[in-house]
């Protein structure tokens, strides 16, 4: 699904000139959930925004879905991500003013998606995520375990072939973390792929594959069963 | 249709939500859409003169160049043979109608006697040339018959009530006493119209110079055909002139005739002798970018509030970003937003308009009516003008906050961009400069209309009244009412006089040098009695006054001003005298016997022109009187008493001069309220934003005050610190707005010969001013602060 080979990414301020990814190359199938861990600065998030196809690469080639996509423009990038690509993020990212049941339309919105389809889509995926009976709060009337719930409704709305998750646990407690990375995993048992950043060994559990970076660069794979106790 | 209902939504909910932020951009906008909107309609009401004539596009006036003392002269007069003969040699005039210059008469039924103003003797053709409707009467025949007369609403209710008015007589005083039969009344007439008749009287009921061609005092009007065309026309006219006006050889050429179109009379300043006093173009212009200027005001603070708080939108942006918007889609997103905000703008400032259109009449002169808010091209020029505004005020925001980075602002790394710094600073010098050069400017045209009202004119103007005599009395008869009132405790002096300083129109005439008649100068005849300098209080320059112990003084002197002296072309007043001048075709030769310094008899706008001075023998308009500073009223009661003792028919009029001096300048003294206004307006709009900027850098900024008051500094400190920024802007928009000030009031003291000048305090009060209203908005915040615990500045982060 996804191949990646010498990707880098420098970031410059007038001064220093830093490199966030040094040539990583990886490769992430249909179907898996992969976590990609490392200390802080390492490069994780700048990987997991030119994976969500946020942020370009400033060298190296990104195959997703077989479709060469590193010199794409913002147009055809924004459009290949709405149809493609879920976010969930560390500090879930609802729009204040929108309701929950508007937040989670709103990329049905963008794909001009007909009213009464949307209805039906946002309910359901409701429904799952038992939040049903909030459609009509607004963000800051949830608890963080709630929020990151519509987050990830948000994030599953449009049936994405990929989830990018940032952190999702960070800003919940362990009750409501375990909860999420329990959606995460059904999800990914659905057949969504899922990557996910994390600084926790336990949320990376979840995952069948973890990736390491140290300093722009990827410095260990291990599958499940190796680190699996 | 989705996405719009979406960013409605949204939108609605951001103006709901940030309510300080809304109020400000609210009230911005809307005292910026009303201000520009009443400025619009004064500028339409100004363009659409005389519009109101059906075949307004057909209709031209006649007018006259005249060379006078070296000079060109354009006039709206004619003499009345020209305009029925012009029609005569050319077939492409359908009518032509002669209008005689406004006049004042006493209208009388049975016993009742009342002064009407803006009366004209017309020719029966006004009805076909005009649109004037008649409410009463067939405008066909209306004036036909020589004794009737057309009435204005006002008027015909006046005399008559409520009663149909038609067939009823009427006696009004001409040369002599005519019986007239109201044959019409006229429907009301838009003020923007430049004639605006209060009646009318047939043309063959006027006696002097019917068949005079140089007697240039009446106005002249064509209908033409629609293949007329102006300059072939006029190319004829000369042909026509030496025809019918022939000139002796040596002596100065007849006028040249002209034409201009209806439409173009009201803002055409140029000419002199107008029906009623003109629009000015240039006030329009000045107008206009006032308006542009207020809307701009409000424009910025949508545009540097909207940037401002960018960081409270910018996740927002990420999110849709993120979840699949395109930066157009949010571009659109912003741009309706802010268009809503233009439109609700819109709807508070129709109310605004609607209420203060009263006080704007007031202010403006203008009779603007609140219905013309419901007029076509009103609603679509003020649907354009929100549009406008909308995207004026929110592209630079929504292309500004659609450019975000995602994930930048989604980790909350957004640094507040040094270029968005820059031009909201930019955008604040802008705002204070117009600002400033608006305070400049009213400064300048108060200091002015101070200056106008306090210079020394060369007579005294104060305690001066006028008493009009409509041509009743012979000079004889008001002599001698004169020396009646003369014995009253309160009367200080008397004289009377043909004309008075600030009269409007009156004669020029074409004075020669005797047996010279190539030496000649054209200049404005006073004619007065023997205590006509003293009363007014004129200094002599050389030579001596009027005096009794000279009998030929009444029959054979004269005294000049100096810029005779000059238009003459001698080199000192001592040159002036004994020397014998003729006027008036009437053969007779004066000797001047003296030369008065020049004093101001016009409006000073002018340079004094040349004047000649001679003791009346026909009749007088006017009755002098100097009366002493106290008890004015018991004087005037007195003056009223002794009045009807000698005539009962006539009402007993009177104003003071310097009222009526001051009246000159109702123009400039409405453009200095106007202007004062809509600089106060601009100003409080200016405020506004920099009211709501302060809030959100200073804001900004708490985490930095938190810091620095745990270190030690002082609230005064910090209100220093957070003040300064903003004043150096100020400072900086002094420096920008001072010469374009200065040059843009300097070419508006131009149109004055007397003027003042332009003096540093005027830029040192603005400054002033400028700097002490923004440290004032400023130091709001900054004292909010300052004073807050710095704890909790500390916590937040």
């Amino acid at each position: 699904m996804i191949k990646i080979e010498n990707l880098e990414k420098v970031y410059r301020t007038e001064e220093v000139e830093t490199k966030a990814l040094n040539k990583v190359s990886l490769e992430v199938n249909e179907g898996e959930f992969v976590a990609i861990m490392g200390p802080s600065g390492c490069g994780k998030s700048t990987l997991l925004n030119i994976l969500g196809l946020l942020d370009e690469p400033d060298g190296g080639s990104f195959k997703f879905l077989g479709t060469e996509i590193a010199k794409f423009n913002e147009r055809n990038r924004a459009d290949l991500r709405k149809r493609n690509i879920g976010f969930v993020f560390q500090s879930f990212n609802l729009i204040d003013e929108l309701t929950v049941f508007e937040n989670v339309e709103l990329p049905l919105i963008y794909l001009g998606v007909g009213a009464s389809e949307r209805k039906e889509k946002v309910e359901k995926v409701l429904e799952k995520m038992q939040i049903m009976h909030r459609r009509n709060h607004f963000p800051q009337q949830l608890s963080g375990g709630q929020q990151q719930r519509v987050a990830v409704a948000r994030a599953v709305i449009n049936n994405p072939k990929l989830i990018l998750a940032d952190e999702p646990t960070g800003n919940l407690d362990s009750a409501n973390g375990n909860e999420v990375m329990e959606l995460l995993t059904e999800l990914n048992e659905a057949g969504t792929t899922v990557i996910m950043v994390t600084h926790s060994e336990h949320d990376a559990r979840y995952a069948h594959r973890v990736i390491r970076l140290l300093d722009g660069e990827v410095v260990m794979e291990n599958v499940r069963e190796q680190f699996t106790v | 249709m989705v996405m719009l209902k979406n960013y409605f939504k949204i939108a609605v909910r951001n103006l709901v939500r940030h309510k300080g932020y809304t109020l400000i951009n609210l009230v911005g906008l809307a005292v910026g859409i009303a201000c520009c909107t009443l400025i619009m309609l004064f500028v339409q009401d100004e363009l659409n003169f005389d519009k109101n004539h059906r075949q307004a596009a057909n209709i031209y006036r006649l007018t006259i160049e005249i060379m006078e003392n070296g000079r060109i002269d354009k006039a709206a007069v004619t003499s009345p043979p020209i305009a029925p003969e012009l029609k005569r040699n050319f077939p492409e005039i359908k009518a032509v109608v002669r209008f005689s210059n406004n006049t004042r008469n006493l209208i009388r039924k049975e016993s009742t006697g009342m002064y009407a103003d803006q009366g004209f003797f017309v020719d029966s053709t006004v009805f076909r040339v005009f649109t004037f409707p008649l409410t009463v009467g067939n405008p066909r025949t209306a004036l036909v018959e020589p004794h009737s007369i057309v009435l204005s609403q006002e008027l015909a209710k006046q005399y008559f009530g409520n009663a149909n008015p038609i067939g009823k007589v009427l006696e009004i005083e001409l040369d002599s006493i005519y019986q007239v039969k109201v044959t019409g009344v006229l429907a009301a007439i838009p003020e923007n119209s430049h004639i605006r008749p209060n009646y009318l009287i047939p043309f063959d009921l006027l006696k002097n110079n019917r068949n005079n061609w140089w007697a240039f005092g009446f106005h002249s009007y064509m209908l033409v055909d629609d293949h007329f065309n102006p300059e072939k026309f006029e190319s004829k006219l000369p042909a026509f002139v030496k025809k019918y006006m022939p000139v002796p050889a040596g002596s100065p050429p007849p006028p040249s005739l002209h034409v201009q179109p209806l439409l173009n009379v009201h803002l055409d300043n140029d000419i002199s002798s107008q029906i009623s006093p003109p629009g000015d173009l240039k006030y329009i212009y000045l107008f206009s970018v006032l308006a542009l200027f207020i809307i701009l005001l409000a424009c910025i603070n949508f545009m540097n509030l909207a940037t401002a708080r960018s960081q409270n939108r910018s996740k927002e942006v990420g999110v849709r970003k993120v979840i699949g918007a395109t930066r157009q889609q949010l571009i659109g997103q912003f741009l309706s937003e802010s268009i809503l905000l233009g439109v609700v703008s819109l709807v508070i400032a129709i109310g605004l308009v609607y209420f203060s259109l009263p006080a704007f009449n007031e202010l403006s002169g203008k009779v603007i009516p609140g219905q013309l808010l419901k007029n076509g091209p009103v609603v679509v020029g003020l649907s354009m003008l929100t549009v406008v505004v909308g995207l004026a005020a929110g592209l630079y925001p929504a292309f500004f906050l659609s450019a975000f980075k995602p994930i930048q602002v989604l980790k909350g790394q957004l640094s507040t961009t040094t270029k968005g710094v820059v031009l909201r600073k930019g955008l604040v010098v802008l705002q204070f400069a117009i600002s400033i050069g608006l305070i400049v400017g009213t400064a300048v045209v108060y200091n002015q209309m101070e200056y106008i009202q306090n210079k020394r004119l060369g007579f005294t103007k104060e305690q001066l009244i006028s008493i009009p005599l409509n041509g009743q009395f012979g000079v004889a008869k008001a002599n001698t009412i004169k020396n009646e009132f003369l014995r009253l405790p309160g009367v200080v002096a008397g004289t009377v006089a043909n004309t008075m300083p600030g009269n409007r129109g009156w004669w020029r005439t074409i004075i020669n040098l005797a047996q010279n008649p190539g030496n000649n100068a054209v200049g404005f005849v006073f004619e007065t009695d023997f205590d006509y300098f003293s009363t007014m209080d004129i200094q002599l320059a050389d030579g001596r006054a009027f005096d009794t112990k000279f009998p030929k003084d009444s029959t054979q002197a004269v005294l000049i001003n100096e810029a005779m002296v000059k238009a003459f072309g001698w080199t000192s007043t001592k040159e002036a005298l004994e020397k014998h001048l003729e006027y008036n075709d009437n053969g007779l030769d004066f000797k001047v016997v003296g030369v008065v310094k020049d004093f101001n008899f016009q409006t000073l706008h002018a340079k004094v022109e040349p004047a000649i001075f001679a003791i009346a023998r026909n009749n007088v308009g006017y009755l002098v009187l100097r009366i002493s500073p106290d008890q004015v009223a018991q004087t005037l009661s007195a003056l009223q008493q002794k009045w009807n003792e000698f005539d009962d028919r006539h009402p007993f009029e009177y104003s003071f001069v310097d009222e009526n001096l001051n009246n000159l300048y109702q123009t400039e003294m409405r453009l200095g309220k106007i202007f004062s206004v809509f600089t106060a307006l601009a100003i409080f709009i200016a405020c506004l934003g920099l009211f709501g900027l302060a809030s959100f850098t200073t804001e900004q900024r708490t985490k930095e005050i938190g810091i620095r008051k745990v270190l030690g500094a002082s609230v005064g400190g910090i209100v220093a610190m957070l003040s300064k920024d903003f004043l150096k802007l100020v400072l900086l928009a002094n420096v920008i707005a001072w010469p374009l000030a200065w040059y843009g009031m300097n070419q508006w003291l131009q149109g004055f010969e007397y003027r003042t000048a332009i003096s540093w305090w005027i830029f040192g009060l603005s400054a002033f001013i400028a700097l002490l209203i923004a440290l004032f908005t400023v130091s709001f915040h900054a004292i909010k602060a300052a004073i807050s615990n710095p704890v909790n500045a500390l916590r937040s982060e």
